[in-house]
């Protein structure tokens, strides 16, 4: 009997409808499950307060991969984003802080305002690591090579990488085995001497893991998130139209059109496996659909010890799966607000908050807060990063009126009392967050009428983010590559024949890129799994 | 024409290691050292009337078999065992692990509180026995040359080779190492155990010298370097090391000048080494010279500002060597117990959130009110270290900043001691009451003292970019971008400690070039 799907993908977030969208554009037969009544995942818009439209977890883009756009049509299913211009860097009383802009001499002249060595080193240090990031980028743009494996195509693929890294020069080769391993704050030392210039930058290396500036290895993350890319411009970052969920959205409407089916507020089970093979899904409802593959999209926890189920799984995999780290660290606070939040009131015009706005006044800020953490408590002063887009786009709320969404570390998912205790700290959680905020904009508690806050213990319950990693698992070095989730199944396959893996929790890795989507659909096809 | 062949800057440990071959295969050979005492930080020091310690570092677990016998040490009254000697892990508690060579007697006295952890120790000497080979092969040998721009068939062969040792571990344990390496020691030991005190206690080493705490990541690499390769045991400590050197170096010719310190290392117009000026003006003419003080002092105090190539300079200034260890000796009127035992060596740290607090100040250049202590009792094996019945502990003191905002003052010593003797009498009531004399040394005395940059005991901190391609890329096999200069001391691969592997391999490159 022919089954009615090639292939069912669990989970209705960016990478799974990318995922449907690439095997549907090569005639497959495929069915998308969401158990949310919203597509989207982690890349969603909802209308939380009445008239404004909140990006509730992931806020702005950056890493989506070009090509995914130009191979799925996606500008004409409506994927559009608006470029940010700006990085700020408020001070606290009322100061006027650093603005970083999109183009380089006005950012250099901002620098020279606090160090004049450093706006000099500035252009040096993103040359270096433009450089870099291009590196990261073959990697990121290839399926992780295999490094226990003789066989030739793996060996080919590792020299390909050691080609890259040979064409870096010893100098550069130097710099980046530092990049690789050092901390993010140790690195930026070997650059800068101003505190408001490395603060931010530093944070980049931290974020979506449980790692301080000063934690050994959080470097690379910085490089991670520097490789910001949008339709091939380097280093821009941008705000989907209408919100993050636009990009699921676009998503979405081009796999339909390659004629994939998607259905909300289905609720997966778990796989249906039998003799070691997957059959299709079994639903909440105890209903039943078969496919010739199943795709998981979502973590590699949920997807291994809930979709398969450890009765499916050898301990040494089950073992394996069990010591990959989730431990989410951050949280987001969204905010609807009656009027601007003014960042500094000294500055003219609001051209500087049309980008992104990074409550870290310096290192040491930012390692306190993580001190804080490391200890089972939330940051009293965290790390904020701010941005208000309905300046940009003021479809996003009511005339006049402002959403501004706060992304903040760390919000340590196991906190001292325990996770389940996060919903009883979630308003105290909320007022560290203002009365932070407070310390930059002094009128900001008149300004709001409405406050959603998402805690670690949210992400898990609403989004099915394990633990509440926005990255489904930390992006540290051994966790990534051919380790990612674990070695011998980092090729989107996994123990289950047929059951394949398409999320943030596959290399090359979270943030809203679409590789993992990508990179697995194009790995099925290839292997002519279906 | 010159007297000397060679000019060794630095009579510790490596520098004599280094002359010392270098004489005994005919070589002309010079050591000039700044202090009045050979051995660095090896030499044991009278600290107060009548008692002394064995040298500033206490732990010769890492001295090599192969430098033993290559100079002869034995001969020149050395006793080396090849077992490292017991160590107690103390908890606050009361109880205690004896870590002994023996793995299931030490499982043994594990399982009197924890059946898991005494399994679980067995399965983590079982993983180090599978890596030791790898490991101990990277501590023996001249890091591989990795010149990526230009390789060489050669350096093609030796990778290669490296490689098939590492595939030579099996699959399994290779990704196990992989994938273990760069995690914090804290993630990777409570993968295995329960016991908290336990836990920190094997965690230790991994940060002794770091500027890390036990959440730091890559700090398992430090631990799985030194459980592989710290497996000896030198009777009577580093001075004992120290002696046999110094005799072996006698014999084979060397010359030793004590009180002389270097100014500067002199170059001629090519920029060749022609030899080096003391303090005081004399010149001592060689065209090689092997330096065993830090690679930051060799080439930031002992050549001119802008003599020496700006790369080399911007690389060497980069080194990463924050000092974060102190040392605390102390007279003390009685014999020593330490939770109710009669110990030579213990380690305290309790839990890994208590050592990480005492980290965390360091990053804002304050210290802990709660140090965790490395703690060493010479008179255990060696009563003549101080009166009859009398007991002299080595303490040293973690993590405890080089950098510290409010300044090194006699009062912040003062306090330090203070602070290290209420934690010692958590472990031995009372004993601060039976302390005769005491000696706190700073990160900063370590600099004054012992010319230590920044205080660092290691020249360098051992961190996963400073590691192998030590100290930087360009000197990483001994030799420099200044023609005729070498490097022979714990700023050279395989690192710092008390192993003599930098100054044996460094004679060895030195032999092989000439």
């Amino acid at each position: 009997m022919s089954k009615k799907y090639d292939a069912i993908i669990i989970g209705g977030g960016h990478n799974g409808l990318i995922n449907a969208a690439y095997l549907a554009k090569a005639g497959k037969k495929v069915l998308v499950l969401e158990k949310r009544y919203v597509l989207g995942g982690a890349a969603v818009s909802e209308e939380i307060h009445p008239g404004f439209t909140f990006s509730v977890c992931s806020y702005v883009v950056s890493l989506f991969r070009p090509h995914i756009i130009r191979e799925l049509s996606l500008v004409k299913h409506g994927y559009d984003i608006i470029p940010m211009d700006a990085s700020y860097q408020p001070l606290p009383d009322g100061d006027i802080g650093l603005c970083k802009w999109g183009d380089a001499a006005k950012t250099r002249r901002e620098i020279a305002r606090f160090s004049k060595k450093d706006s000099e080193v500035y252009g040096e240090f993103n040359k270096v690591m433009t450089h870099m990031a291009k590196l990261a980028k073959e990697v990121i743009d290839h399926p992780a090579p295999d490094v226990a494996s003789i066989n030739p195509k793996e060996l080919s693929s590792l020299l390909r990488m050691g080609k890259v890294f040979k064409n870096l020069g010893s100098e550069l080769l130097q710099m980046n085995t530092k990049l690789l391993t050092m901390s993010s704050a140790d690195f930026l030392d070997l650059w800068f001497e101003s505190e408001i210039l490395k603060g931010p930058l530093a944070v980049s290396g931290i974020i979506g893991t449980f790692l301080g500036v000063r934690s050994p290895g959080t470097a690379y993350v910085l490089l991670h998130h520097y490789m910001g890319e949008l339709d091939g411009a380097f280093r821009s970052w941008g705000f989907s139209k209408g919100g993050t969920g636009g990009v699921s959205n676009a998503c979405a409407d081009a796999a339909r059109s390659f004629g994939a089916e998607i259905r909300t507020n289905v609720s997966v089970s778990n796989v249906k496996i039998v003799n070691g093979k997957a059959m299709g899904v079994i639903l909440a409802n105890g209903d039943e659909i078969d496919s010739k593959i199943v795709v998981s999209n979502l973590d590699p926890n949920r997807t291994y010890l809930k979709m398969i189920g450890e009765d499916n799984l050898s301990s040494d995999i089950t073992k394996e799966i069990k010591r990959f780290k989730m431990r989410g660290s951050s949280g987001k606070v969204n905010f609807a607000l009656n009027g601007v939040p003014n960042f500094c009131r000294k500055r003219k015009g609001l051209e500087y908050m049309k980008g992104d706005i990074a409550i870290v006044p310096n290192v040491d800020y930012a390692e306190k807060a993580y001190d804080q953490a490391k200890y089972g408590e939330f940051s009293e002063r965290p790390f904020i990063n701010i941005v208000v887009p309905s300046l940009i786009d003021p479809t996003l709320a009511p005339p006049g009126k402002h959403v501004m969404s706060c992304f903040v570390q760390y919000a340590p998912f196991y906190i001292k009392e325990g996770p389940e205790y996060w919903p009883k700290l979630s308003d105290k959680f909320g007022d560290a967050v203002q009365e932070t905020i407070k310390e930059y904009v002094p009128d900001i508690d008149s300004l709001v009428e409405h406050r959603q806050v998402v805690t670690p213990w949210d992400m898990q319950q609403t989004f099915g983010l394990t633990e509440g990693n926005i990255f489904q698992g930390e992006l540290t070095l051994e966790q990534l590559l051919f380790q990612r989730p674990i070695s011998g199944y980092a090729k989107y396959k996994t123990p289950i024949r047929n059951l394949w893996m398409s999320g943030s929790g596959t290399h090359p890795g979270g943030g809203i890129m679409g590789s993992g989507g990508e990179l697995s659909a194009k790995s099925i096809l290839k292997e002519k799994a279906i | 024409m010159s007297k000397y062949d060679i000019i060794v800057i630095g009579g510790g440990h490596n520098g004599l290691t280094t002359a010392t071959i270098l004489a005994k295969k005919g070589k002309k050979v010079l050591v000039v050292e700044k202090r009045n005492v050979l051995g660095g930080i090896a030499a044991g020091e009278e600290f107060y009337p009548g008692y002394s310690t064995t040298g500033l570092l206490h732990d010769t677990s890492g001295v090599r078999p192969q430098v033993v016998k290559a100079l002869q040490l034995e001969k020149y009254g050395l006793v080396i065992e090849n077992n490292r000697a017991d160590v107690t892990i103390l908890s606050k508690d009361g109880k205690s692990v004896n870590i002994q060579s023996d793995v299931n007697a030490t499982a043994e006295t594990i399982s009197n509180f924890s059946k898991n952890d005494a399994e679980a120790y067995k399965a983590y000497q079982e993983f180090l026995k599978k890596i030791s080979k790898v490991i101990n092969d990277l501590m023996e040998n001249p890091p591989p040359n990795i010149n990526i721009e230009n390789l060489t068939m050669a350096s093609l062969v030796v990778l290669a080779k490296k490689g098939m040792m590492l595939k030579g571990l099996g699959n399994k344990t290779m990704m196990e190492l992989l994938k273990v390496a760069p995690m914090s020691v804290a993630d990777f030991l409570n993968e295995k155990f329960e016991t908290d005190f336990l836990k920190a206690g094997i965690a230790a080493p991994a940060i002794y010298g770091s500027y890390a705490g036990p959440w730091s990541a890559y700090s398992t690499i430090n631990l799985m370097l030194w459980e592989c390769a710290s497996r000896s045991y030198i009777k009577g400590g580093p001075q004992a090391l120290v002696d046999a050197l110094l005799k072996a170096a006698i014999q084979a010719g060397v010359e030793i000048h004590t009180g002389a310190e270097v100014e500067k290392i002199l170059l001629d117009t090519d920029g060749v080494v022609k030899g080096v000026k003391l303090v005081g003006g004399e010149e001592i003419l060689s065209t090689k010279v092997a330096a065993s003080c830090t690679p930051k002092e060799t080439f930031l105090n002992l050549f001119d500002d802008f003599e020496l190539e700006y790369e080399l300079d911007y690389w060497i200034d980069k080194i990463r060597s924050r000092g974060t260890t102190a040392k605390v000796n102390l007279a003390i009127n009685t014999l020593v117990q330490l939770n109710d035992q009669t110990v030579e060596f213990a380690r305290t740290g309790n839990s890994f959130d208590e050592m990480e607090k005492a980290f965390d100040p360091v990053k804002y250049k304050e210290v802990t009110d709660a140090p965790f202590l490395d703690i060493h009792i010479p008179t255990y094996n060696n009563p003549s270290l101080a009166p009859d019945g009398h007991s002299v502990v080595s303490v040293q003191v973690h993590q405890i900043p080089y950098n510290f905002e409010a300044g090194w003052s006699e009062e912040a010593k003062k306090k330090l001691g203070e602070d290290v003797l209420k934690e010692l009498d958590i472990y031995s009531t009372g004993l601060s009451k039976s302390v005769v004399g005491m000696e706190v040394l700073s990160p900063a005395d370590f600099e004054e003292r012992y010319t230590l940059t920044e205080g660092h005991i290691y020249h360098g901190e051992h961190f996963v970019d400073q590691l192998i391609t030590r100290p930087i890329p360009a000197c990483s096999r001994y030799t420099t971008p200044v023609s005729g200069l070498y490097l022979c001391g714990s700023g050279s691969h395989p690192g710092g400690g008390i192993t003599c592997m930098p100054g044996y391999l460094s004679a060895k490159m030195i032999l092989k070039n000439n």
